[in-house]
């Protein structure tokens, strides 16, 4: 299990991690979401043991991660940035790898050169900014990691690739019990895949919770009340809620039957419960503080 | 992984795989290295030796002398010498430069966001990373330069040419070279720990090489705008190598053998280069990475290097402007501009913005107020530097001509005495204050001026009374002086002291004396920066019956008399030169001449009896034809040489190859000196500025003067090859065995205004201008 702890980290002035808290079941797909400068990327160096953090504790295990030799021969970090030294080609990074990891799985790297049509002898800064991420991604799953971080990796990998790559991430996560952590902005991308998410907003988590579980505790329904009653909308933890008409489109937190029995009392012309992605969930937790569309187009 | 392979990997400081894998991606650079070394030690080696054998050989059998093993070798040894001396210094520019290249490249990942954020993500330790980038920067000039110098031992060896001094220079270009290339990558390296960037990498490997010698410059300079004799006697080889490794490096690659101050240098380098590698190291360690792309990654670093800059650029411009103006707002200004300027420039630099450049005020307040305290501090004397009291040396060395003495003791502190009365004396008695030069002088350098009245009507008269001109700095500038005597063969002894090193008790007692009993003198002297010294340069013409009464200047002439009979009956003046094919050495020897000379020679010479010295020696015309005739064949040859022509034009020849086309300069300088010169339009210049002559009949023992056209036509008299000075300092000689002129001018003086003395005394080489009958 992955443990972070009252996790700060400041850039100057700018505090990037302002004193998180979460943890990472080992087997999981945690996925990380968030606005742009949330925090995500500077987590992630912090959780592969790059950035040191100014103040909390990071535990693989209980092991610290900063410069813990043993402990990183079993992490994998792919940056949003991919960086191979100058005129490397595939076999190169695949010497790299070598030099410094106890096992790289060639036969892996064979095959996955292979599914991704790559030339392993080309140079790779003469490669296509997706064919650099998914040599990337290549030579990271050919070491067959037990942590897998990766910062947006699946942007800019066309959809076929990125079924392949998600594919394979399941398969060791079922497999050998791989244990990753994928940010990105591509939602449905994490939603396919992950177990559990995390929110960022402004260097803090919003929301930290099982995938179904933040499904389950967040639900959206549309009403139209027949106007026997004024509806009491008292009591409800109601995150969004917008009126067009007569139709009330409410996104809220709580318990499922306890709402729709309570809207019902007021008595209801049509009432549904309406499936939420997790962008809408992203998108709803982000309105609440502010960070919508819209607010941001009055400024 | 198992327990067993976890054990194993803790006892790695780094991956042997990763280091194997960094040296071999590492090639292209090594090659490069290999090709430049190859170039500047191989190629050259080849050059030089593939033929020499031959050629001796040949020389050797059309001369029909035999060719002795002892000859060969010695020939080899100084072609080794020639040769691998001038490889040293090209391979030792290259260690530098390569060191500083490697250094940054090898740790370049540290400055790129992207590529230190991968490197990092990998597991390996810093310490890994740290040994694998300097083992890669260590091969990268290390091996191409043991390969070249490998080779060069065998072409060496192939060609009969590996004598002792082939291979002590072969492992001193190795060794010496290794050293402060390593010296240059560990700058790097440090360089590189402390910055963000490829540029401020670069900024900080050249400012952590020169920093200190050039603060330490600023600071003595700022020191010394009055003392002289500090920046003089601080910036020497001996010390500056201290602090320079550039110095150091010139110093090792110069020196003919080392001796124990060779070994402190290199010692030296050896504890900075490992002093800068733990520095290095522990910047590394506790490097921040996300601070990859600043430019300074630790603010302390960035205010050393800021604050540094910033007080050697207010100095300069402190002292540009004073330099330009006299008042104190040309001062202010220059301090307040460069204050100012220098705060925008490096924190325009610092932090890559120029939104930045008025940022850290408050840092910039105190720098400000302390530098101004400093700069205006050291000019009112509140640190006491004025008062500092140089350690009086045990050892008093005296040169009196080309004569050498040395006094340990009681005696020269009883030296110091008579100094000390002496000063006294000029202080209290006739002098007078030249308060022009006083004030420039300030407080603390008493000057005393002497001056006879040198005008037509006043010269005979005033002449008998001493004139001199005399500057006392303070009481550690020690007075310097060096006399040259020449004996005219008249009653009067032409004693000129000019520049030298203070002083034996004779001399001083000598100048008290002359002080008083000289028939007549006119001087000039200056402060001159020669280490704790001031200048005094006195012309004292006295009788030699009066200097009989001085028993002090009786033993020195007779010293010099001694000396002077030895070199007029024949010392012997070589100056050796080698052509360089054949490696015969062919010496020009010379004997003092009592005939006019065009020029000098500085050159070390030995004398009969073997002594080497090392002095000015006057050129003869006929010696010159010589020369010229010598040097029409189109050799190549080594020598060592310096030429001064009486017009104060010198020129230094001093090297190692030349060939015709120096031949043809070589020509043409005695040309210019012989024929091409027009003595007319020459002495008309001169006669502009002269205000008159004296000329001094030595037979009638009366003296008149000339002035005007007659003056012109004096000076049309004086043989071109006569010996004339303009140098700017006194000069007086015998004429010939009638006439003694003595040709006055005003000048300039670098005082302003001031009417000052020169004296050009020459030979009339028999033609006596009608006027003087």
């Amino acid at each position: 299990m992955i443990t972070a702890e009252n996790l700060t980290k400041t850039f100057d002035t700018v505090v990037a991690v302002n004193n998180i808290s979460t943890f990472v079941e080992e087997g999981s797909i945690f996925g990380l979401i968030g606005s742009n400068g949330s925090g995500k990327s500077t987590l992630l160096r912090m959780l592969c043991g790059i950035f040191r953090p100014d103040s909390g504790t990071i535990l693989y295990g209980g092991s610290p991660v900063y410069d813990n030799y043993d402990l990183k021969q079993s992490i994998v970090y792919l940056s949003d940035e991919q960086y191979f030294p100058w005129g490397a080609t595939l076999n190169d990074m695949r010497e790299l790898y070598k030099s410094v990891y106890n096992r790289f799985d060639d036969e892996r790297y064979t095959k996955m050169t292979e599914i991704f049509g790559l030339d392993k002898t080309r140079k790779i800064s003469t490669f296509s900014k997706g064919m650099q991420r998914q040599s990337a991604l290549l030579l990271g799953m050919s070491l067959r990691p037990k942590y897998l971080l990766c910062d947006e990796t699946f942007d800019g990998i066309d959809p076929v690739m990125r079924k392949v790559v998600r594919s394979l991430i399941a398969e060791d996560s079922e497999e050998s019990g791989l244990t990753a952590i994928i940010s990105s902005h591509n939602l449905l991308e994490l939603e396919n895949i992950c177990d559990h998410i995390a929110l960022f907003h402004h260097g803090e988590i919003l929301l930290d919770m099982g995938l179904d579980d933040a499904k389950i505790s967040t639900h959206k329904l549309q009403v139209v009340f027949s106007g026997l009653y004024e509806p009491d909308f008292s009591g409800i933890d109601i995150i969004n809620h917008r009126v067009a008409g007569k139709l009330h489109t409410i996104t809220y937190r709580g318990d499922a039957d306890e709402i729709e029995n309570k809207l019902k009392s007021f008595g209801v012309q049509y009432y549904e419960n309406v499936p939420l992605t997790l962008e809408e969930i992203f998108i709803t937790e982000m309105e609440e503080i502010g960070y919508d569309s819209s607010a941001i187009l009055e400024k | 992984m198992t327990a067993q392979q976890s054990l194993k990997n803790k006892k790695h400081i780094v991956t042997p795989r990763y280091i194997g894998y960094t040296l071999t991606h590492g090639w292209a650079m090594i090659m490069l290295a290999f090709i430049v070394l190859f170039f500047t030690i191989t190629i050259p080696t080849v050059i030089a030796f593939q033929d020499a054998r031959n050629t001796l050989e040949e020389n050797y059998l059309i001369s029909g002398e035999a060719l002795t093993a002892e000859i060969e070798e010695e020939y080899m040894s100084s072609l080794a010498e020639e040769v691998f001396g001038s490889i040293f210094a090209f391979v030792l520019v290259e260690a530098f430069a390569f060191g500083l290249f490697a250094g940054m490249h090898s740790t370049s990942f540290l400055h790129d966001k992207t590529a230190a954020g991968f490197y990092h993500s990998l597991p390996e330790r810093r310490s890994g990373h740290y040994i694998a980038s300097l083992l890669s920067a260590l091969s990268v000039f290390i091996l191409p330069l043991l390969l070249n110098t490998v080779f060069a031992a065998l072409i060496c060896a192939a060609c009969g040419a590996m004598t002792e001094t082939a291979v002590t220079y072969i492992l001193k270009i190795l060794l010496i070279s290794a050293l402060y290339y390593i010296y240059s990558v560990a700058a790097a390296f440090l360089a590189s720990m402390l910055t963000g960037t490829r540029v401020m990498s670069l900024i900080v490997s050249l400012f952590i090489t020169n920093a200190l010698p050039v603060l330490y410059f600023a600071v003595t300079y700022l020191m010394n705008v009055r003392l002289d004799y500090l920046t003089t006697s601080f910036w020497d080889l001996p010390f500056f190598c201290c602090i320079y490794p550039y110095a150091r490096a010139y110093y090792l690659a110069t020196a003919e053998s080392y001796g124990a101050y060779a070994a402190r240098l290199i010692i030296i380098d050896v504890i900075l280069t490992a002093v800068l590698f733990i520095l290095s190291y522990i910047a590394y360690k506790k490097r921040p990475i996300e601070r990859a792309g600043t430019t300074i990654i630790y603010k302390w670093a960035s205010n050393i290097v800021k604050y540094c800059v910033m007080f050697v650029i207010t100095l300069i411009f402190a002292e540009l402007f004073s330099s330009i103006g006299d008042g104190g707002v040309w001062v202010i200004f220059g301090l307040a501009s460069g204050l100012i300027l220098s705060l925008m420039l490096s924190n325009t630099i610092l932090n890559r913005s120029v939104k930045t450049m008025f940022s850290g005020l408050k840092g910039f307040a105190v720098f400000a107020v302390c530098f101004l305290a400093l700069y205006i501090g050291s000019y009112a004397g509140m640190f006491g530097w004025l008062d500092y009291v140089v350690p009086v040396s045990d050892n008093i060395t005296v040169e009196l001509g080309w004569i050498e003495y040395s006094f340990e003791g009681e005696e020269a502190d009883e030296l110091r005495d008579i100094l000390a009365d002496f000063v006294k004396t000029i202080d209290e008695n006739d002098a007078y204050d030249d308060t022009e030069y006083a004030e420039a002088y300030d407080d603390y350098i008493s000057t005393v001026y002497f001056n006879g009245d040198t005008s037509e009507d006043g010269f005979d008269e005033e002449a008998l009374q001493s004139s001199a001109e005399y500057y006392l700095t303070n009481q550690n500038e020690y007075m310097y002086l060096n006399v040259t005597y020449g004996d005219t063969s008249d009653e009067s002894l032409h004693l000129t002291y000019s520049y030298g090193s203070f002083t034996s008790g004779k001399l001083l007692e000598i100048v008290e004396f002359l002080m008083e009993n000289a028939n007549y003198g006119v001087g000039e002297s200056t402060v001159h920066e020669v280490t704790r010294s001031a200048y005094y340069s006195l012309d004292f013409y006295v009788s030699k019956s009066i200097i009989s009464e001085c028993e002090a200047f009786e033993e020195l002439i007779e010293e010099y008399d001694e000396l002077t009979e030895e070199i007029l009956s024949g010392a012997r003046i070589s100056m050796s030169f080698y052509p360089k094919t054949s490696g015969e050495e062919f010496t020009f020897d010379f004997k003092l001449k009592q005939e006019p000379s065009i020029g000098y020679f500085f050159l070390h010479a030995n004398n009969s009896s073997g002594n080497m010295r090392s002095n000015n020696f006057p050129l003869y015309v006929s010696d010159m034809e010589e020369l010229t005739e010598f040097f029409s064949d189109d050799e190549l040859f080594t020598m060592n040489a310096t030429l001064e022509t009486q017009y104060g034009e010198s020129y230094t020849i001093i090297g190692y190859d030349y060939s015709s086309s120096w031949e043809e300069s070589f020509i043409e300088i005695m040309e210019a000196v012989t024929e091409g010169f027009s003595i007319e339009e020459y002495s008309a210049e001169l006669a502009s500025s002269y205000d008159y002559a004296y000329v001094y009949n030595k037979n009638t023992k009366a003296g008149e003067y000339v002035t005007g056209d007659d003056l012109s036509e004096l000076l049309t008299c004086l043989k071109r090859t006569s010996y004339v000075s303009d140098e700017g300092s006194s000069l007086a000689t015998v004429s010939d065995d009638n006439y003694a002129v003595i040709v006055v001018y005003k000048y300039k003086t670098y005082r302003g205004e001031e009417v000052s003395t020169l004296f050009i005394t020459s030979f009339l080489g028999g033609m006596v201008p009608d006027f003087i009958e």
